[in-house]
């Protein structure tokens, strides 16, 4: 099963065929190319506005806005800018999906527990407790629907807890505001790099005589 | 009478009704006779190969991906579909109808069974040498 012919333009070999598509799906959820620079670029000023400002209104609502700007910016580019040629949805392995799953347990039954404590120990009488409750109970959904890779996972849950932090009031500890706009910095190239294997994917499709659509 | 005469061809197939014991299996006559037909096609083994890449895909993406026509592509989707190779969903996106195609659990171990047989084949082929 080397090479196929079909009297039209697809000729390429059927391991070409399988890898191309991999590829391209794989744009639909664990590589997000620009998505990545996005969080990146996002990570950086979330945490050098609370560096420089420390907390505040202003801060509190700026650090929500650019982390849910970043949520949402990737998937509109998944959408618009990876998916040219038509929707193609990755298949996971069984490995991938344990990971997810792992990952999302694991942050879901820490917040849950976080929540007992908030609730039982009467924290909700003050504002600052129903900050914290609120990122308990929304940040296991959004790593469950919307972070799929660990850098995403890590990042989205440090962004969202520095907002939480921020909103309540209060400052992170400097481990926090240090760690976190380094590996925000890693994900630029990463993502520079993922979006230049989709440009040559991209003209691969365009050669194949695809379409955008 | 000629090969093609109906009572001879009536008379042979009579026969071999009689005695399907006797019979070889198209296997045993030669391996590349149990190829699947379905999965041998040039269009449908490419239809096959994508959708084993992925989860799902649309329409747009199996066009682009095999090169085929659309006309080509959805006339080699229906028959893989009839042999319970990929499965079929209707779907709107927004208000536009879609169409998006995933192998089967079946379609997936026929591929893989075809490019075993393909590759046990591809071992027995000795070009002579006027043709290397």
């Amino acid at each position: 099963m080397q090479t196929m012919t079909n009297g039209s333009q697809a000729s390429a070999p059927i391991s070409e065929l399988q890898q191309m598509t991999r590829d391209y799906a794989s744009f639909a959820r664990s590589r997000a190319g620009l998505g990545n620079v996005l969080g990146g670029i996002v990570g950086v000023l979330v945490f050098g506005m609370i560096w420089l400002f420390g907390h505040g209104v202003a801060v509190a609502i700026t650090a929500i806005a650019l982390t849910f700007a970043w949520i949402l910016g990737r998937d509109i580019l998944r959408r618009w800018l990876y998916q040219p040629f038509g929707v193609a949805r990755e298949r996971w392995s069984g490995k991938e999906r344990n990971t997810h799953l792992a990952m999302t347990g694991i942050f879901t039954v820490a917040l849950l527990a976080f929540a007992v404590v908030i609730v039982a120990g009467g924290w909700l009488a003050k504002p600052v407790g129903w900050v914290y409750l609120v990122f308990c109970l929304v940040t296991p959904v959004i790593a469950w629907r919307a972070f799929f890779t660990v850098p995403e996972m890590v990042l989205g849950f440090d962004l969202l807890f520095m907002c939480a932090i921020v909103a309540s009031g209060h400052t992170p500890d400097l481990l926090g505001l240090l760690a976190a706009p380094a590996f925000a910095l890693a994900m630029i190239p990463v993502g520079l790099q993922e979006h230049q294997q989709f440009q040559t994917l991209k003209r691969r499709l365009q050669m194949r005589g695809g379409a955008t659509a | 009478m000629s090969a093609s005469d109906p009572t001879e061809a009536d008379a042979i197939e009579e026969a071999d009704e009689q005695e399907p014991a006797e019979r070889n299996t198209d296997a045993e006559i030669h391996p590349a006779m149990a190829l699947d037909r379905v999965v041998h096609e040039p269009a449908r083994l490419a239809i096959l190969a994508v959708l084993s890449g992925a989860e799902e895909v649309d329409f747009a993406f199996l066009l682009a991906a095999t090169g085929l026509t659309k006309g080509n592509l959805s006339r080699q989707t229906s028959k893989l579909e009839e042999a319970g190779y990929i499965a079929i969903r209707k779907y709107f996106r927004g208000k536009i109808p879609a169409t998006a195609y995933r192998i089967t659990p079946t379609g997936r171990a026929a591929l893989a069974r075809y490019a075993g047989q393909i590759a046990a084949i591809g071992h027995h082929i000795q070009p002579s040498p006027e043709d290397v």
